[in-house]
C-alpha cells in the first residue's frame, strides 16, 4: 500500500521570499512596482480605521460652553489643545487635547463636538528588496532573498531588528529579568515558551520582536487582542518604562507591539533544532519578523541576504507529497506532545493505535532512541531515506 | 460488466478517490487511495496529490478490468473552504440572510454578509470587501415589483458599495464575478452602477416576501465556480484530470440530503464532520439549508464539561489551538481521544445551534393576525425549522466518520445532536452521498448506499415520560415496551437486523411532529442492530450544568466507546 506525507519546508535557505507589506486599511502605496526598497523606505500610507475621532467638549445645545481654539481645516498635532473650559469661578479647568494627528473637520456646537479626520498612517517596508506588486486595498508585495524561518501562529505587525540569541539552547525559557532597556529595537530569539511576563517585559523595553518554540493558548488569544488594539497613549499608561527612552516619538500603529511567531505552535514545546541553528547563524544580522497581523502572510521570520538581491539559480521553497519510505526523516505530530523528529523504521497499511483507531501509519525511531506508532495523517516528511 | 465511477474528493485535509459502483442501485465501494491536502496557510497549490492518487487507483482497477469498466470521472472539491463567497442584502434578517442561504446551498463559505443594518459604514464596507480573499459575491434584495417608483432604493446603495469594494480574483486583475438575486426591477440600474464587473443574472430569491427562491442563485454560484475554479492556480493540478466538471463538496452533498428527502418524504438531518469544520444538512418540510460552523469557534468551558476527567482540562486550549492549527492530526491516546471527541460534540452542539438560527421560517412575511392574539407581541417568523422531535432520520458523513469507531460516531452524535424522538442513524462509509448528489436522479437508490447505524430513542425534553410507557418497539412480530431509565443509555439490540416498528406516546404537551400529544409511529428498514434509548435529562444535557465526569464515563460506558480499564482508572483518578 503507498501512503503520502507532506514535505512542507519549515525553514528554507537561500531562498526568494517574498511578503506582502499590509496596510491596515485602504491605503495609498508611496512605492513603484519594480523599485527598490531598503529598511526604511515608507511603503505607504494608510487610513486609520477609525478615520473620524470626535472629542466632546462642554456644550450647552445651542453652543459651546468651553473655549474652542481651532476652527474647521486647521491641521493639529497628537496632544494640542483644541479647547479649554473654566468653571466655578476659574477654580474648576479641563483641557481638550488632539487625540491624533489630523485635520479639525467639523465643529458641532450643538452637541459639543469637534471632530478630527485622522492624518495617514505611514507604513515602512522593514525589509529590503524590490517592490513586486502593489493593491491600494491589501498593501505592498516585496520579493527579497535569504534564509526563512516559517511560524505555525503569530500575533502583531511586520517589525525589523537586530537578532539577538537570549535563549542559548531551543528548550531554554527566558524571565522578565533577563531583558533591558538594551534590548530595544531587537529581536528575542526566547527559546522554549515564552510567559505573560516576559511579553509584558518586551512591551516595556520596546522590543521588536521574539521568536519562540510555543506559547500556550490562552496567553496568545490575550497577546493577540493586544497586539490589535494598543495604541500610544494606553502603551505609555500602562507599560512606559522610564529606562526606554523617546516618549514623544509616536511610532506607527503596527510597531507598538512587538511581534509574536511561535515556531511549533500552542503548548509548552521546545523550538526545532533545524529553526533554532539557523537563527543562531544569524545572530547579529537585521531580520524582518512577522506576526501576520493586517492579514499579511503566515507568520514568519526573514533574514535577507545579498542586500535582498534575488540569485539567479534561488528556488523557491514549495510543498511536496512524497511517497513515504524505509529510512525517511520524518516530523511526528501530536496533539498534546511537541513535534518529535525520527527515522521511519515500517512501513504498516494497517496500524492499530493504542486507542484503537484503525489506521494506516508507520513505525518511527525518533532521536531519543524512542519508537512510536504513527498513523500517517501525523506524519510530515523532512528528507527522503 | 459492472459500471464504475471515480470519484475525486479534494477536501480540506485530505484528497481522496475512489473507484465506486452502483450494484442493484446501491453505491458500493471498489477501491480508496488517499493523501493529504496541503494546509491553506501555506499558499501552496492544494491539488497536489491528484495526480498520484489518480495513478494508483487507476493502476489497481485496471487489474479487475474484466469486471468492470469506467463510466467517468467525479471531481468534488473543498479544500481552503473553497469557495468562498461574500454576500449583499438590503436588510440582514430578509434579504441578506436568503443570499446567505443560497451561497450556503451552492457549497460556499460565507465571510462577509453586506447589508444596510450591519453596523457599519460604506467605507468600512468597502475596505473589509477588498481585503477579502473570495471567489463570488452573492447580491440579493428587494421584492420584483414596485420598488423603483420612487427611483431609489437601498439596493442601489449596496450595489455602489459593492462597485468600490468587490476584490480582484486572487491570479489576476479581474474582478470577483458577481451574482445578482434581487429584484428584477432594479437589475438595469443595477447593472449601471456595477459597470465592468461580471454579472451573472439569477432568479429573485425573495421575489414576494411570502417566498424563497434559492436554486437559480445556488446555480449561478455553482456554475461560476466551475467556470474559474480551474485558473486558479491553487488547483491547477486540476488539469491531469482532463475536463470533468468540479462541484464544491457540500453542494455534492446537499443535493444528495434533497434526493434523500424526496426519496423518502422525511425530515433528514446530516452532519459532516471533517478536519476543520462541521457542516450540517438539513431537509425539512421541503426546506433545505446548509449551514458550516469551524471547529475554532469552539468554547473551551464547554468542552471541558465533556471530558471523562476534571485533569485533562488542564492544557485544553492548547489541545483546541494545535487541533486548529493541524486539522488532520488524529489522537493516538485514549486520553487525546477522549478530549477529541469532547472538542467534536461541543463542534456539533454549535453546528447545531447555528443551524437552527439559520434554518428559519421567513422574516418578513405579513401575517393577518386573529383577534385573539390583539395583544401578543411577537415578531413574525424566525421560527426554527429543525426542531429535532420531527425528524427521522440523521446521516454522518466525512472523514472523522470513517476514521472513529462506530460507537466514538454514536457518542458524537447522541450528545452534539441531542436527539429527542426516535431517529435512525446511518453512516456513510465511502462517500456515497457526494457521488449519489451528482448522479441523474434516480440512477442510485441512497438510503440503500448508506449503512444503518443504530435507531436513537430518547424522550428530551418530555421529562413526564421517563420511566413511563412511552416507548415500545415491534421487534420480530412481537411488542416490548422499551426501558427509558432517568440518567441512562439502555442498549435493546434487534436481532438479525430486521425491520423495526416503534410506537411513541408523548405528554401532551409534546409534539413529535403529528401535532402535540399525538402518538406517532416511526417505521424503521432492516439493516439496525440496535436501539440505544437514551432517558437523560435534557435541560441537564442543553445548558452543560451539573453534569459530572462520573456520568460522562457512565454514558460511554453504556455505548462502549472505550475499554472498561480506560474507564475504571479514569474513575480512579489517572486523568493524565
Amino acid at each position: 500500500m503507498t501512503l503520502y506525507a507532506l514535505n512542507e519546508p519549515r525553514v528554507a535557505r537561500n531562498t526568494p521570499i517574498v511578503r506582502l507589506r499590509a496596510f491596515g486599511s485602504i491605503g495609498e502605496p508611496q512605492v513603484d512596482v519594480g523599485s527598490e526598497v531598503t529598511w526604511d523606505t515608507l511603503a505607504g500610507t494608510y487610513a486609520s480605521r477609525r478615520r473620524l475621532r470626535q472629542v466632546r467638549v462642554e456644550s450647552s445645545g445651542e453652543g459651546f460652553s468651553a473655549t474652542v481654539l481651532v476652527q474647521e481645516g486647521q491641521k493639529v498635532k497628537r496632544g494640542e489643545v483644541l479647547a479649554y473650559y473654566s468653571y466655578f469661578f476659574g477654580l474648576g479647568y479641563t483641557e481638550y487635547t488632539a487625540p491624533c494627528d489630523g485635520e479639525v473637520v467639523a465643529l458641532i456646537p450643538s452637541i459639543g463636538s469637534i471632530a478630527i479626520k485622522e492624518a495617514p498612517v505611514s507604513l515602512y517596508c522593514r525589509l529590503p528588496g524590490i517592490v513586486e506588486k502593489t493593491d491600494e486595498a491589501r498593501g505592498v508585495w516585496v520579493r527579497t532573498y535569504g534564509n526563512l524561518v516559517k511560524a505555525s501562529v503569530g500575533a502583531g505587525y511586520g517589525r525589523a531588528g537586530v537578532l539577538s540569541m537570549k535563549a542559548k539552547t531551543p528548550s531554554d525559557k527566558l524571565s522578565a529579568r533577563d531583558f533591558t532597556a538594551d534590548d530595544a529595537g531587537k529581536v528575542i530569539v526566547a527559546g522554549r515558551s515564552v510567559s505573560k511576563e516576559v511579553l509584558e517585559a518586551c512591551l516595556r523595553f520596546r522590543v521588536s520582536g521574539i521568536i519562540a518554540g510555543s506559547v500556550s493558548r490562552g496567553l496568545f488569544e490575550w497577546y493577540s487582542d493586544l497586539a490589535g488594539s494598543l495604541d500610544w497613549d494606553e502603551f505609555l499608561a500602562r507599560y512606559w518604562a522610564r529606562d526606554a527612552k523617546n516618549r514623544d516619538l509616536e511610532p506607527s500603529p503596527s510597531e507598538i507591539v512587538p511581534a509574536l511567531v511561535v515556531t511549533e505552535g500552542y503548548g509548552d514545546s521546545p523550538m526545532g533544532g533545524e529553526a533554532f541553528a539557523l537563527l543562531a547563524e544569524s545572530e547579529g544580522n537585521p531580520v524582518y519578523i512577522d506576526g501576520g497581523g493586517n492579514g499579511s502572510d503566515e507568520p514568519a521570520v526573514v533574514i535577507p541576504l545579498n542586500g535582498g538581491a534575488v540569485a539567479k539559480e534561488a528556488e523557491k521553497p514549495v510543498c511536496r507529497l512524497g511517497e513515504l519510505g524505509l529510512g525517511d526523516r520524518v516530523s511526528v505530530l501530536g496533539l498534546t506532545t511537541a513535534v518529535k523528529e525520527g527515522t521511519v523504521v515500517e512501513i504498516l497499511p494497517e496500524l492499530k493505535l493504542e486507542n484503537d483507531l484503525l489506521l494506516p501509519g508507520a513505525k518511527v525511531a525518533t532521536e531519543t532512541g524512542e519508537t512510536l506508532l504513527v498513523p500517517v495523517s501525523n506524519i510530515l516528511l523532512r528528507d527522503r531515506g | 460488466m459492472t459500471k464504475s465511477i471515480f470519484h475525486i474528493d479534494v477536501g480540506s485535509t485530505v484528497t481522496e478517490a475512489r473507484a465506486l459502483a452502483i450494484e442493484g442501485g446501491r453505491i458500493v465501494q471498489l477501491e480508496r487511495v488517499s493523501c493529504p491536502t496541503p494546509p491553506p496557510a501555506s499558499k501552496d497549490e492544494r491539488t497536489l496529490g491528484l495526480g498520484e492518487v489518480l495513478d494508483v487507483i487507476g493502476s489497481r482497477m485496471s487489474e479487475d478490468k474484466s469486471s468492470y469498466e469506467n463510466e467517468g470521472v467525479m471531481v468534488t472539491l473543498s479544500a481552503g473552504g473553497e469557495p468562498k463567497a461574500v454576500c449583499a442584502g438590503v436588510v440582514k434578517g430578509i434579504s441578506g440572510e436568503s443570499a446567505k442561504r443560497a451561497a450556503l446551498l451552492a457549497g460556499a463559505t460565507v465571510t462577509d454578509l453586506v447589508c444596510v443594518d450591519d453596523g457599519r459604514q460604506d467605507f468600512e464596507r468597502i475596505s473589509d470587501l477588498r481585503r477579502q480573499d473570495v471567489s463570488v459575491a452573492v447580491m440579493a434584495g428587494g421584492v420584483d415589483e414596485e420598488i423603483m417608483e420612487s427611483g431609489t432604493h437601498q439596493i442601489l446603495n449596496i450595489a455602489r458599495v459593492l462597485a468600490k469594494g468587490l476584490p480582484k480574483k486572487g491570479w489576476s486583475d479581474d474582478r470577483i464575478p458577481l451574482v445578482y438575486a434581487g429584484s428584477q426591477e432594479a437589475r438595469e440600474e443595477v447593472a449601471r452602477i456595477l459597470g465592468d464587473i461580471e454579472i451573472i443574472w439569477a432568479d429573485n430569491v425573495r421575489a414576494k416576501l411570502e417566498e424563497e427562491h434559492l436554486a437559480s442563485a445556488r446555480d449561478a454560484v455553482v456554475g461560476s465556480f466551475s467556470e474559474n475554479v480551474r485558473s486558479d492556480p491553487k488547483f491547477q493540478g486540476l488539469g491531469k484530470l482532463g475536463l470533468p466538471e468540479v462541484f464544491p463538496s457540500g453542494y455534492a452533498a446537499g443535493l444528495a440530503f434533497e434526493g434523500l428527502y424526496e426519496e423518502t418524504g422525511e425530515n433528514v438531518l446530516g452532519l459532516s464532520l471533517d478536519g476543520d469544520a462541521v457542516q450540517v444538512f438539513s431537509g425539512i418540510k421541503g426546506v433545505f439549508t446548509r449551514t458550516v460552523t469551524p471547529v475554532a469557534k469552539v468554547n473551551p468551558n464547554k468542552v471541558a464539561k465533556w471530558l471523562p476527567h476534571p485533569q485533562m482540562a488542564e492544557n485544553l486550549g492548547d489541545f483546541i489551538g494545535n487541533l486548529v492549527l493541524r486539522p488532520h492530526v488524529l489522537p493516538t491516546t485514549w486520553n487525546e481521544l477522549s478530549v477529541f471527541l469532547a472538542v467534536w460534540k461541543e463542534a456539533i452542539r454549535e453546528g447545531i445551534a447555528e443551524h437552527k438560527a439559520t434554518a428559519i421560517e421567513l422574516r418578513g412575511v405579513h401575517r393577518q393576525r386573529q383577534v385573539g392574539e390583539t395583544f401578543q407581541v411577537e415578531v413574525s417568523g424566525g421560527d426554527t425549522l429543525l426542531k429535532m422531535p420531527t425528524l427521522r432520520r440523521i446521516v454522518v458523513t466525512g472523514v472523522l466518520s470513517r476514521v472513529l469507531s462506530r460507537e466514538a460516531v454514536l457518542s458524537l452524535v447522541m450528545d452534539g445532536a441531542q436527539v429527542a424522538g426516535g431517529v435512525g442513524v446511518y453512516l456513510d462509509t465511502c462517500n456515497a452521498l457526494q457521488v449519489a448528489g451528482l448522479l441523474p436522479s434516480g440512477s442510485a437508490n441512497i438510503l440503500e448506499s448508506l449503512l444503518p447505524l443504530a435507531v436513537l430513542v430518547a424522550p428530551g425534553e418530555d421529562r413526564d415520560r421517563v420511566g413511563a410507557g412511552w416507548a415500545s418497539a415491534r421487534l420480530d412480530g412481537t411488542y416490548e415496551q422499551l426501558p427509558v431509565s432517568m440518567g441512562e443509555i439502555t442498549l435493546v439490540p434487534i436481532a438479525n437486523g430486521s425491520a423495526v416498528e416503534i410506537t411513541l406516546d408523548p405528554s401532551r404537551q409534546e409534539d413529535l411532529g403529528e401535532g402535540p400529544g399525538r402518538k406517532t409511529v416511526r417505521d424503521l428498514p432492516p439493516g439496525f442492530s440496535r436501539i440505544y434509548v437514551d432517558g437523560r435529562p435534557r435541560p441537564q444535557l442543553r445548558t452543560l450544568e451539573r453534569i459530572s465526569p462520573r456520568e460522562i464515563i457512565g454514558w460511554y460506558r453504556n455505548l462502549g466507546v472505550f475499554p472498561e480499564q480506560v474507564l475504571s482508572g479514569w474513575e480512579r483518578g489517572r486523568g493524565q
